[in-house]
């Protein structure tokens, strides 16, 4: 690394109106360095990396200077701007779904880069695509390049956007959350690829994200935005190791693997599934429709009292088997609940028991009802299963049961929409609890949300563990929340449970290859670049 | 590809014999028969004219001749025109009004879709101003006063075109009717691509062809394609409608053309004339949804069949 300045941000501001998005960032980037900038949702990383690239919507008013080779990028003309963007600083996003577009074929997008980035023929062009998908790993270049996004894993798509992002040979590389839309193994994947790229193609590299533990282990330098501003940069060994701004210090601790919880006494089980199964029809050839097996004989107990973390990548058919656990997806096999088999139940029969058994969502934005008030989704489940009572009485116990999640009374009258995430979260979890259930499937409940909002989402969860003597069936992909909150763990892949045990046990000698690499690829050890892809 | 065709064809034929029949009912349900008259016929008259036409029948047998010869392709003798079949009246009227709604529909989607562009690439300014008001205009003022302006200015004041007539479908003569249908279809078209053509400028997709400094006609090119898709769903139903002939622009413009055997034929109980029309608006609105299909898989690889 040498210490030649390419990208210089200079006192740029960002505003939305009367909203401060980006308040005095000034940072520099060097020939060839890799710098993570850091910071939570709505800090203003994006957006400043956007109003680098004139790519802001006229709504914004942008302030500062941004140097790139000693030229001023911002309030540039376009016919400028775009001699520069796309072909010397390129940008990968972090929705590789929505940020190609489905209409066309991803060789021709990469072509169409290359096209108009390096006058290449139409020839050259679809050859020299082929060649970058290659590049990025992906097998099979010349029939991937024929396919169209949707036909590619989320995973084959982020590598589509890396090769338009290499297309030019750029100077700097911006990746926004480049990985946080993609499953934990395939993230790490995609980190050593960016990497790798990095050096044989001697680019700097903007990563922006909000883990600083994943973009520590490839960063030189990191930067830390909270609000719109940077409160803290430094090498980063300084910034992960002595940590001086306390916000800094609350992403790392957010960030870092907590020591795992101590182990529990065994616990009796409270509902047990024997050879559960799941399939759904696949629209197919005529009369030979396809069965697909989401979930696939498997067997589960879970302990009362206690929480069972279910883990696995996005597909492995977590969330249906919680859905299934509840009966709210038409399975085969045997749930055995006090004594009975749930399958075998009809739904009349299993409405009282609906009770005991509650779920709680991962997206807090579309599992409440927007029409109505915190009050009436918290307290509707009491007009079920608990009849007798009487408006005025309804009323009492969800606003008891709000104070319970740490939600004010206030918030009674309140609608989803004038809520934080955060705080959806909790009036989702409140209507579960207001039932007093004993068991509560918990469907990734806090990816949706942001480390500190998470940790304090988890708090509140253990502690209504505790005072009802709850059990969980805890489904993430989040091994260092599974690490906190579960007293076993059972490991999904395909369908099917791989390994089962004490959690610590799990994610400390893990004995399937799955689990290891599963637990390898969320570890914090930095990455070697020259290591296989 | 075959096979959505197929399918979609062998899903008509129901769909087609629930219309037939659902018509048939209601035709005979509807007060009054193709024979009354003022004068009442006399007794015997009218028994022979309705043994000729089969209306002497129980409903059923009715039915299942007027069937028999519809997959004949024989659409039965008119009763209001009695010297012609159904078929001679269409073969002569259905060619006109086609070929109206095609040069309608083609100047609704090049004018419709170039102003809905205008309107959306550049959205503040007189374009986006000027596209708000004709589209606006376009879906407000009502066809029966649109014409009769246009015959004034064009026919009567200026004397560039003719007023009225069909003159076995010489240019001149096409202008003003197709000018006239074509206008609203010119509104919505407008007002569906503008709208997609902004989501569409808004797609992350979008930001992504912006970050990589390609050149605006690349960008706005592939907004437009994923703009096209409301404007093709609008296109099936509406094309049914066009090509069946418009009963207000046939009769202000005296063209001869089917319009007007909607409503002749409905008042006059001239049972196999209405049938004949509702068969054909049915065939036709089946036909365009399957072709919108096609087109959409065409357009879209995601929904791009088998």
């Amino acid at each position: 690394m040498t210490e030649d300045p390419i990208l210089r941000f200079e006192n740029l501001g960002v505003r939305f109106g009367p909203v401060d998005a980006v308040h005095d960032l000034s940072f520099t980037l060097r020939r060839g360095e890799t710098a993570a900038l850091v910071g939570e949702s709505g800090s203003g990383k994006s957006v400043a990396m956007l109003a680098a690239l004139g790519l802001l919507p006229p709504s914004a008013t942008v302030a500062g200077h941004v140097f790139f080779n000693g030229q001023n990028l911002i309030g540039l003309e376009r016919e400028k701007l775009d001699r520069i963007r796309g072909k010397a600083i390129t940008i990968v996003f972090q929705e590789p779904q929505s940020a190609l577009d489905p209409l066309f074929t991803v060789g021709s997008q990469i072509a169409a880069v290359l096209r108009f980035g390096l006058k290449l023929g139409r020839r050259a062009a679809a050859a020299r695509a082929v060649e970058l998908l290659h590049e990025v790993g992906i097998l099979e270049p010349h029939r991937r390049a024929q396919n169209y996004p949707h036909e590619l894993s989320g995973g084959q798509r982020q590598r589509v956007a890396i090769a338009m992002a290499i297309a030019c040979d750029p100077q700097v590389l911006i990746a926004d959350e480049p990985t946080t839309a993609l499953d934990a193994t395939v993230a790490a994947k995609i980190l050593v690829l960016l990497a790798d790229l990095k050096s044989r193609f001697g680019m700097a590299l903007i990563l922006i994200s909000h883990d600083l533990g994943l973009v520590g282990r490839i960063a030189d330098h990191v930067h830390v935005m909270q609000k719109g501003a940077l409160v803290e940069s430094g090498p980063v060994a300084q910034v992960t190791q002595q940590p001086r701004h306390p916000y800094t210090r609350m992403l790392l601790a957010a960030g870092l693997d907590r020591a795992a919880r101590p182990a529990t006494a065994p616990a009796p089980p409270l509902l047990e599934a024997r050879d559960l199964g799941v399939s759904y029809t696949l629209r197919g050839a005529w009369f030979r429709p396809r069965r697909f097996a989401a979930v696939d004989g498997v067997c589960l107990t879970i302990p009362a009292g206690q929480t069972l973390g279910l883990i696995g990548e996005s597909g492995s058919g977590k969330s249906t088997l919680g859905r299934a656990l509840v009966k709210l997806e038409p399975a085969r096999g045997q749930i055995l609940y006090d004594g009975r088999n749930l399958i075998a139940l009809s739904q009349d029969a299993m409405r009282p028991l609906r009770r005991d058994l509650q779920i709680v969502f991962q997206d807090p934005f579309s599992s409440l009802s927007p029409r109505l008030t915190v009050g009436a989704i918290v307290a509707e489940g009491l007009r079920i299963h608990e009849p007798a009572l009487s408006a005025t009485a309804r009323r009492d116990r969800a606003a008891k049961t709000l104070d319970e999640v740490g939600l004010p009374g206030a918030f009674i009258g309140r609608l989803p929409h004038e809520l934080s995430g955060g705080q959806r979260q909790r009036v989702a979890i409140a209507r579960a609890i207001i039932l007093q259930p004993r068991l509560v499937v918990l469907d990734e409940p806090t990816s949706a949300l942001d480390r500190a909002v998470q940790a304090e989402v988890l708090a509140l969860l253990q502690k209504l563990q505790d005072a009802h003597g709850l059990s969980y069936l805890f489904i993430t992909h989040d091994l260092a929340v599974v690490r906190a909150v579960a007293d076993r763990i059972a490991v999904m892949q395909d369908g099917r449970i791989v390994e089962e045990g004490l959690a610590a046990q799990v994610l400390d000698a893990p004995r399937e290859a799955y689990t290891r690499e599963l637990v390898a690829s969320a570890s914090f050890e930095p990455v070697n670049p020259n290591s296989v892809l | 590809m075959l096979r959505l065709i197929l399918t979609r064809l062998a899903s008509a034929i129901p769909t087609l014999l629930a219309v037939v029949a659902l018509s048939f009912l209601l035709m005979r349900l509807a007060p009054g028969g193709p024979f009354d008259a003022e004068r009442a016929l006399d007794p015997k008259i009218l028994a022979n004219l309705r043994r000729i036409y089969h209306l002497d029948l129980p409903l059923p047998a009715q039915f299942g001749y007027y069937l028999w010869s519809l997959l004949h392709g024989d659409l039965g003798p008119s009763t209001h025109w009695r010297d012609f079949s159904v078929n001679d009246l269409f073969a002569k009227a259905l060619p006109i009004s086609v070929q109206l709604g095609v040069e309608a529909i083609a100047l609704a989607l090049v004018v419709g879709i170039t102003l809905g562009i205008t309107g959306a690439v550049w959205r503040r300014g007189p374009a986006a101003f000027g596209v708000a008001a004709l589209s606006t205009f376009g879906l407000a003022v009502p066809i029966f006063v649109v014409a009769p302006l246009l015959q004034v200015a064009f026919g009567l004041t200026l004397r560039w075109l003719p007023v009225g007539g069909w003159a076995d479908g010489a240019p001149s003569h096409q202008i003003l009717p197709v000018l006239t249908l074509a206008l609203p279809q010119i509104a919505i078209v407008a007002r569906l691509t503008q709208a997609a053509m902004r989501d569409a400028l808004a797609a992350p997709h979008i930001r992504t062809l912006r970050a990589f400094g390609l050149p605006a006609w690349h960008i706005n090119a592939h907004a437009l394609r994923g703009a096209l898709l409301p404007v093709l769903s609008y296109l099936g139903p509406a094309a049914a409608a066009l090509l069946t002939g418009s009963i207000v622009v046939e009769t202000i413009f005296g063209i001869p053309g089917i319009g007007r055997y909607f409503v002749d034929g409905a008042l006059s109980r001239d049972y196999t004339l209405v049938m004949a029309t509702v068969v054909i608006v049915g065939a036709m609105v089946v036909v365009f949804n399957l072709l919108v299909d096609i087109a959409y898989g065409l357009v879209d690889p995601r929904v791009r069949y088998d």
